[in-house]
């Protein structure tokens, strides 16, 4: 049984959010009692709401990708679930501005049925709303079958994106499309060194063997597709590296923004180490580093491992990445 | 024996469902494990326990009303894909019962409840997509709602068709053992999900078989 600094497990997710609303009071409100959140000046008249949301366990994803710059309102489900309709219409209410709303979130079959509900309900209401899924993650089906990918770990500049883009005052349909361009220049692949737990059985997702590791894993322990002896640093960072620029392809001239994200318990250590090969080999490559972000901004509880982002960006990508954005973990100014 | 369920008889199936269900949890956290995260025992009993509480002690007009209040609450707790499709499984039940009842409190029969089933399995594959053979829910509901509907034709009484429903509800929960997954987070297991019988589809037949044991005993 995995220790973890929790209280009953049922009241996980309500004292998360508590918690998360305590720490960030002059920034975000939580929807009565409801698991949604929003920042705090939400509904922000005047431009397209931006309503993001998922299951909980990937803290700071969604949860706390919610400001300025960045979404409107965000919903949280149980633990690796998606949120129920009812805490997604909360949350599309509290983003409401009047000129309609995005659902932006990953995709999976939970999120999709319980999102869908939603959006059909708001509909009902008045309420014009589009979705977009974040579909990046390559090992999770061949580019023949895009529409079964899941989403991971491209997520908070997605988010980023539209927030700076609805900001701007984009109308909902051009912004649905920049963000399926963005979405479809983004692609992401991960290894994972050892499971994670769930808070409510204390028991691992999946058995990683000992010197094992596993390419593609998913964040809730969905099996990957390759499972190997434990590489170096370099020679790990080159494997992913050769599947993304393969995927959509990258190609020599391309510029690039790299996430390089750690799933919930490697060390910047190694992900510093990681950074270095992808520095020397994209330069090989001769696709341009924009900006490369490092840290944890999409976890799977205490997973071991990280993932890799590359998104291709053009003038107006750029542009919307470059804009200020104030959230509880991400700022740009 | 009873031919027709009444208000009250929902109620206290839905109490025997969610006791069953409790009593169940680790076995389907087990199931769930392979080829999912192990949580689904623990994420369904949790979700009738929260109808059990969003029903008790209140009085209902008709059946349909108990049946679409005990699914809504199911939906709003649970999340998951587990709360849309176990919830519209009684959400769709209350639907079509108001509607051929026309408002009215009447008594359900195998006519009725074939009906009810039928159009719930229905929402519920638009709702998620899933066929027989994707190893889903499905793959004992289907079963279960032509075992009924056949009953129904053969004017069986209740207890024989529930009888009928329950077995080809297991039988359907079995067969799911050899099944390749093709929705839900267990697709990405490939054949690693062959050998293991799928959780939604054995609470599906946990959920169909106290409608059985109620009319029938244990």
């Amino acid at each position: 049984m995995v220790k973890k600094l929790i209280n009953n497990p049922d009241d996980i997710v309500n004292e998360l959010i508590e918690g998360f609303v305590l720490v960030n009071s002059s920034r975000v409100k939580r929807i009565g009692r409801s698991n949604a959140v929003a920042r705090i000046d939400a509904p922000v008249k005047g431009k397209v709401g931006i309503v993001i949301g998922g299951g909980a366990g990937h803290e700071p994803l969604f949860l706390e990708y919610i400001g300025e710059g960045m979404a409107d309102a965000e919903a949280h489900g149980q633990i690796f679930a998606a949120p129920s309709p009812n805490i997604v219409m909360d949350a599309i209410r509290a983003a409401d501005g009047g000129r309609g709303v995005i659902l932006l979130y990953n995709n999976y079959a939970g999120d999709v049925l319980n999102f869908g509900i939603a959006q059909e309900m708001a509909r009902e209401e008045g309420i014009q709303i589009e979705t977009v899924l974040i579909n990046d993650e390559i090992s999770s089906a061949p580019p023949d079958r895009m529409e079964d990918r899941r989403g991971t770990t491209s997520d908070h500049l997605i988010i980023k994106i539209a927030g700076a883009a609805s900001a701007a005052g984009l109308d909902i349909n051009s912004l649905v499309k920049l963000l399926r361009r963005a979405i479809f220049n983004s692609r992401s692949l991960g290894v994972s060194l050892s499971a994670c737990s769930l808070p409510q059985t204390g028991l691992a997702t999946f058995s990683l063997e000992e010197g094992k590791i596993e390419f593609g894993m998913g964040l809730h322990g969905e099996a990957g597709v390759k499972k190997v002896d434990l590489m170096t640093a370099d020679e790990t960072a080159k494997t992913i590296l050769d599947y993304l620029i393969a995927d959509l392809p990258y190609k020599a001239g391309d510029q690039a923004i790299v996430v390089v994200n750690g799933y919930g318990s490697t060390t910047r250590m190694e992900m510093f180490i990681v950074a270095r090969k992808i520095y020397s080999y994209l330069s090989e490559k001769k696709i341009n580093i924009y900006s490369l972000e490092l840290g944890e901004f999409c976890t799977s509880q205490e997973m071991a491992g990280i993932s890799i982002t590359l998104i291709k960006i053009d003038d107006e990508i750029r542009e919307y990445y470059d804009a200020k954005a104030v959230s509880p973990c991400y700022i740009k100014i | 024996m009873k031919d027709e369920l009444e208000v009250n008889d929902f109620n206290n199936i839905l109490a025997a469902i969610s006791r069953t269900m409790t009593a169940n949890r680790n076995y389907l956290c087990e199931l769930d494990s392979v080829i999912g995260d192990g949580d689904h025992g623990i994420t369904i009993s949790s979700g009738f326990e929260k109808i059990i509480n969003a029903i008790e002690g209140r009085d209902f007009t008709d059946s349909a009303e108990l049946l679409r209040t005990a699914g809504s609450s199911f939906m709003a707790t649970v999340g998951g894909t587990t709360g849309p499709i176990f919830g519209y499984l009684f959400i769709e039940m209350g639907n079509k019962l108001r509607e051929i009842s026309k408002g009215e409190n009447i008594p359900v029969g195998v006519d009725e409840f074939s009906i009810m089933a039928r159009a719930a399995m229905e929402k519920i594959m638009k709702l998620g997509g899933a066929k027989p053979g994707d190893k889903t829910m499905i793959d004992a509901l289907y079963p279960a709602v032509n075992s009924l509907q056949q009953s129904a034709g053969e004017k069986l009484s209740l207890g024989e068709a529930f009888r009928l429903m329950a077995a080809a509800a297991l039988t359907g929960a079995q067969s799911t053992k050899e099944m390749i997954a093709s929705k839900g987070r267990a697709r990405y297991a490939g054949e690693r999900a062959i050998g293991f019988q799928d959780a939604g589809a054995t609470s599906l037949y946990l959920i169909l078989n106290e409608f059985n044991i109620y009319v029938n005993g244990k």
